[in-house]
């Protein structure tokens, strides 16, 4: 199978992010529970994993680094815990359900959010808007590094930095970034970074983290077990414990680390860089189909990570993802990616779009094939 | 005899230990067992000596201690 369906999961994984959670399997004991040699041994792998991604995103802490089930998660922590009745919040046209869905609840509770507009390849024009939605009850700004849906990069360094002028709060929703772009906590305004284990990091399914990079830390969703004061009622206020209830994720979590060493082998900037020229390959043949529509610019800047969406004139876009997978065994996704607020910037929110996103494996020949396959199909 | 720092989690047993080890200083994490009044379920980190500057760069770092104890 040519598997273009990466911002999905990444396929296949790293052999090392394979033989570290079979390694895991070995040393299974419950981390941070027992004081026996197994358990201490499993404590340790965690913690080293954890001191791995601190170093990896540029956080003061290893304590600072959460694991959760999956981004959306980590997002969750964020909106839930930070907000309250009167607070206003400000998300990005381009973001995820995981974004979108839980602070359309909270608004039902009496926080209000703005959205502003991302303007493409106009970083200016995208910064003013931001700073346009601020108001005098903004508590948190909560964006994406790119859609995951078009690809289109915000400066989210830079209105984060902006927010942090008004003494907002800032989140960021790395989930098709982390991996792809450098992001070093140490020298920016993100507050809360949330980021998926198993797309650029090449970790497990069911990994996530959440780097808190403030003193503000929110209120826990799920409170339960922790292995640390366990007489006291009350959920500890301590990091990572405060938010990590119940046994954790411990072969997923030894595998996001191993797949965090891949990245690092390969460079962050090395794997962006090979993904763009596919990308871009991939472009530059589908604009040369007919009825083949392209949405964005041509993303041949740094205003774009490695994910492109198409649609074939006339042709739904979940047949022709069908068609690409029984007839040319090309894995795509179609439909709304669970990103409505994004296809409705583009006007594609009737139709959807077939999502292409390439990863370290990927080679120009699978590009290629896909070219092919689109050419008989429209 | 040995010394034993009680730290809040095992997370920070760890954190104190890599802390130690940059100052030259080696130890052990080691789970605690439960006293009444103290709270069960703490890690600590167990020193052979230095026990007075080890508890100095953990405050340095603002790694929360939560008691000492002597180890036969």
């Amino acid at each position: 199978m040519i598997y273009l369906d990466n911002g999905a999961t990444t396929f296949p994984k790293p052999n090392i992010v394979t033989s570290s959670v079979n390694n895991a399997m070995k040393f299974s004991a419950n981390p941070g529970r027992a004081g026996h040699r197994l358990a201490i041994k499993a404590s340790e792998m965690v913690y080293n994993a954890r001191a791995d991604i601190a170093d990896f995103f540029g956080a003061k802490d290893p304590s600072n680094v959460i694991f959760t089930l999956n981004c959306t998660e980590a997002l969750n922590i964020v909106i839930k815990g930070t907000l309250k009745k009167g607070d206003h919040v400000i998300i990005s046209s381009l973001e995820h359900n995981a974004v979108l869905r839980p602070i359309e609840k909270l608004r039902k509770s009496g926080v209000t959010y703005t959205i502003a507009e991302v303007v493409e390849n106009d970083n200016e024009k995208t910064l003013s808007n931001f700073r346009n939605a601020i108001n005098e009850n903004t508590k948190l700004l909560v964006c994406t590094c790119a859609s995951n849906v078009f690809g289109v990069k915000l400066p989210f360094n830079r209105i984060c930095a902006m927010c942090h002028q008004y003494g907002i709060l800032t989140c960021v929703d790395s989930a098709q970034a982390a991996g792809l772009v450098d992001i070093n906590l140490s020298n920016s305004s993100i507050d809360y970074l949330c980021a998926a284990g198993h797309k650029g990091l090449y970790g497990p399914m069911g990994t996530g983290v959440l780097i808190i990079n403030t003193d503000i830390i929110p209120d826990s969703l799920v409170e339960g077990g922790t292995g640390s004061n366990s007489a006291n009622y009350n959920q500890p206020e301590i990091l990572p414990d405060k938010f990590e209830s119940g046994t954790v994720n411990f072969s997923g979590i030894i595998g996001l680390s191993a797949g965090i060493s891949f990245v690092r082998q390969r460079g962050v900037n090395n794997l962006y860089k090979k993904e763009m020229s596919l990308i871009n390959y991939a472009y530059t043949e589908l604009a040369k189909i007919p009825n083949v529509i392209l949405y964005t610019q041509k993303p041949e800047n740094e205003n774009y990570l490695p994910v492109l969406s198409f649609n074939i004139k006339d042709k739904d876009c979940e047949s022709v993802s069908e068609v690409l997978s029984s007839k040319f065994n090309i894995a795509t996704r179609s439909g709304l990616h669970c990103a409505p607020l994004a296809h409705k910037s583009y006007n594609t929110f009737d139709s959807g779009t077939i999502r292409v996103v390439p990863s370290a494996f990927t080679a120009k020949s699978d590009i290629k094939s896909l070219i092919n396959a689109v050419y008989k199909i429209k | 005899m040995d010394n034993l720092i009680r730290l809040s989690s095992v997370t920070s047993a760890m954190k104190a230990r890599d802390i130690l080890k940059k100052h030259g200083i080696y130890s052990k994490v080691q789970r605690i067992p439960a006293k009444k009044g103290q709270g069960a379920c703490s890690y600590g980190v167990l020193l052979k000596n230095n026990i007075e500057k080890a508890v100095g760069i953990l405050n340095d770092n603002n790694i929360k201690i939560l008691g000492r104890a002597d180890v036969l």
